[in-house]
C-alpha cells in the first residue's frame, strides 16, 4: 500500500502531466491543458516556499540553542520574521511602500554590493590559476582574457590600429557565438535526453 | 491540428527515443560503449571516504534552479550528483550537505538523499538537516554559502546545477581556503566565472552525464550515446546546410 503512494502514483502523476504539456507544445490547440497545471505547480511552490521558510528557521533556530554562529542566527531569525510580518502587513496597503523600501534599499543595495565584489574575486582567483596551474587552460584563459580585454574596450582608435582591432574583435566575436551555441546545442541535447527519461519512467527522481 | 514546427519536433523525438531504446536493448545484450573520462567523476568517487577519514563535511551546491521551469532539467542534472552520493552515504553512515535556493528543489533534494536510508531500512541514521535552504535568491544564498564555506569543517565543494555570476562568490569563498572544487554549469556566465578556481569543470552537456558515468546503468549509458548520436547528425545538418548555401551563392549571378 505505501509502495502506491510513494512510487506507483507519483509516477503515472508525472507521467501524465509530462504528456500532457508535451502534447500541448506539439498542438497549439490543446494549450488549455497547460494553464491548470501550472495552477497546480504555482500552488506547490507557494506550498515549498512556506516550507523552505520554516526550515530556514529551524536550522537557525538549533544553532542559536547549540550556540555555534549564535549572533548570526539571531539577527537572520528577526529579520526574517521582521520582513514577513512587514511584507503580510504591506499587502493590505495601496502603495505597498515598506514592501518598496525593503527591496530597494536592503535587498538591491547588498545585492550590488556583492556584485561589485565579484569583479575583484575574479581578478584574484585569475591570479591564483595562473599560478598554481601553469598548464594549457591558465595560457588559453589568459590569452582569451587578454584579447577580450584589448578588443572590447570601448576606445576609438583610427587607421591601421583600428581596423587591426575591428577584424580581431569580429574574428573573436565569431569563435564566441560557435561556441555559445556549441553549449547550449549540448544543454539542449541535455535537457531533451533528461526530460525523454523522466516521461519514459526511466528516471524516477520524484519517487522511490 | 499539430502544426509543422509541432511534426518536426514530434519526429525528432519519435527517432530519439527509437534510437534510445535500440541502444537500452544492445547495451544490456553486453555492447557498452566507451566513452571519454571526465576527470570530476572519477574524483568524486571515494570522496564520502575521505570525509569520514577526515571528519569533515562534502558540500555539494545544486544551485538556484527550480524544478518547476526551464531550469528543471539542468537542476535534475545536478541531483544526479546528490543521487549518487546519497547511496554511498546511506552505506557509510556520513550524508553530505546539499544545498539551494530553491524551496521546491530542497524538497526534492531530501528526498533523494533520505531514499537509499529508507531502501536499506535504515531511516534512523538518515541525518535530517542533510539538506539546506541558506536563502531563496541567487545573491543572498552566496552570501550565505560563502560563510559556511568559510566557517564549516568543509572537506571539498561540488557545484551542480543552476547559476549564474554568483557562483564566483561562493567559489573564492571555497578557492581562499583551498578547497578541492568541483563545478558544472549549463550557463557560459557561471562557466566563466568557476573556470580559474575549479579543480574540474563540467562543462554544459557533461553534467548530463553523470548517471551513465557515476552508476553505468544501461538506459543512462543509452541515453548519453544518442545524445552523441543526435549531436553528430546536427552537426553534420548543419556543415550540409553551410555547403548548401555556398553552393548557391556561388551559382548566382
Amino acid at each position: 500500500m505505501r509502495r502506491i503512494f510513494t512510487s506507483v502514483a507519483p509516477t503515472i502523476v508525472t507521467g501524465i502531466a509530462g504528456a500532457f504539456v508535451l502534447a500541448s507544445f506539439l498542438v497549439p490547440s490543446l494549450i488549455v491543458l497547460r494553464a491548470p497545471l501550472i495552477g497546480v505547480a504555482t500552488i506547490i511552490a507557494g506550498v515549498a516556499v512556506l516550507m523552505g521558510f520554516a526550515h530556514l528557521l529551524y536550522v537557525h533556530l538549533r544553532r542559536l540553542r547549540s550556540g555555534s554562529g549564535a549572533l548570526y542566527s539571531l539577527v537572520l531569525i528577526l529579520s526574517a520574521s521582521a520582513a514577513l510580518v512587514i511584507l503580510l502587513i504591506d499587502r493590505y496597503t495601496t502603495q505597498q511602500l515598506f514592501t518598496r523600501f525593503i527591496f530597494q534599499h536592503i535587498i538591491v543595495s547588498t545585492q550590488t554590493a556583492l556584485g561589485a565584489l565579484l569583479a575583484v574575486f575574479l581578478m584574484l582567483a585569475a591570479l591564483r590559476m595562473l599560478m598554481r596551474r601553469r598548464g594549457a587552460v591558465a595560457a588559453w584563459f589568459l590569452a582569451a582574457g587578454l584579447v577580450v580585454l584589448v578588443t572590447q574596450v570601448p576606445v576609438v582608435v583610427d587607421g591601421p590600429v583600428g581596423s587591426v582591432l575591428t577584424a580581431v574583435r569580429q574574428v573573436f566575436d565569431a569563435i564566441a557565438t560557435a561556441g555559445m551555441r556549441g553549449l547550449l546545442l549540448g544543454v539542449a541535447l541535455g535537457t531533451l535526453a533528461t526530460a525523454f527519461r523522466v516521461l519514459f519512467f526511466i528516471d524516477r527522481p520524484q519517487s522511490e | 491540428m499539430i502544426g509543422l514546427p509541432g511534426l518536426i519536433g514530434l519526429v525528432a523525438l519519435a527517432v530519439f527515443g527509437v534510437a534510445q531504446f535500440f541502444l537500452i536493448g544492445t547495451i544490456s545484450a553486453g555492447r557498452r560503449p566507451r566513452f571519454r573520462p571526465i576527470p570530476l567523476f572519477t574524483a568524486l568517487r571515494g570522496m564520502l571516504g575521505r570525509s569520514i577519514e577526515s571528519g569533515r563535511e562534502l558540500h555539494v551546491s545544486i544551485g538556484t534552479g527550480s524544478i518547476g521551469g526551464e531550469d528543471m532539467a539542468t537542476t535534475l542534472a545536478g541531483l544526479q550528483i546528490v543521487e549518487y552520493l546519497a547511496d554511498e552515504a546511506a552505506a557509510s553512515g556520513v550524508a553530505p550537505v546539499i544545498t539551494t535556493a530553491d524551496a521546491a528543489t530542497l524538497i526534492l533534494a531530501e528526498d533523494t538523499l533520505r531514499r537509499p536510508y529508507i531502501r536499506q531500512g535504515s531511516l534512523e541514521n538518515y541525518p535530517p538537516l542533510s539538506a539546506r535552504l541558506p536563502a531563496l535568491e541567487p545573491t543572498q544564498y552566496a552570501a550565505a554559502t560563502m560563510d559556511y564555506l568559510a566557517h564549516g569543517r568543509v572537506l571539498a565543494n561540488v557545484m551542480s546545477g543552476v547559476f549564474g555570476a554568483e557562483a564566483g562568490l561562493m567559489a573564492r569563498a571555497a578557492d581562499k581556503d583551498a578547497l578541492p572544487q568541483f563545478g558544472g554549469a549549463a550557463d557560459p556566465r557561471a562557466l566563466a566565472v568557476l573556470l580559474p578556481t575549479a579543480d574540474n569543470l563540467l562543462v554544459g552537456e557533461e553534467m548530463f552525464a553523470a548517471k551513465a558515468y557515476l552508476q553505468a546503468r544501461p538506459p543512462h549509458l543509452a541515453s548519453l550515446r544518442a545524445q552523441d548520436i543526435a549531436r553528430w547528425a546536427i552537426v553534420a545538418g548543419i556543415i550540409a546546410l553551410f555547403v548548401i548555401g555556398l553552393l548557391s551563392q556561388a551559382g548566382q549571378p
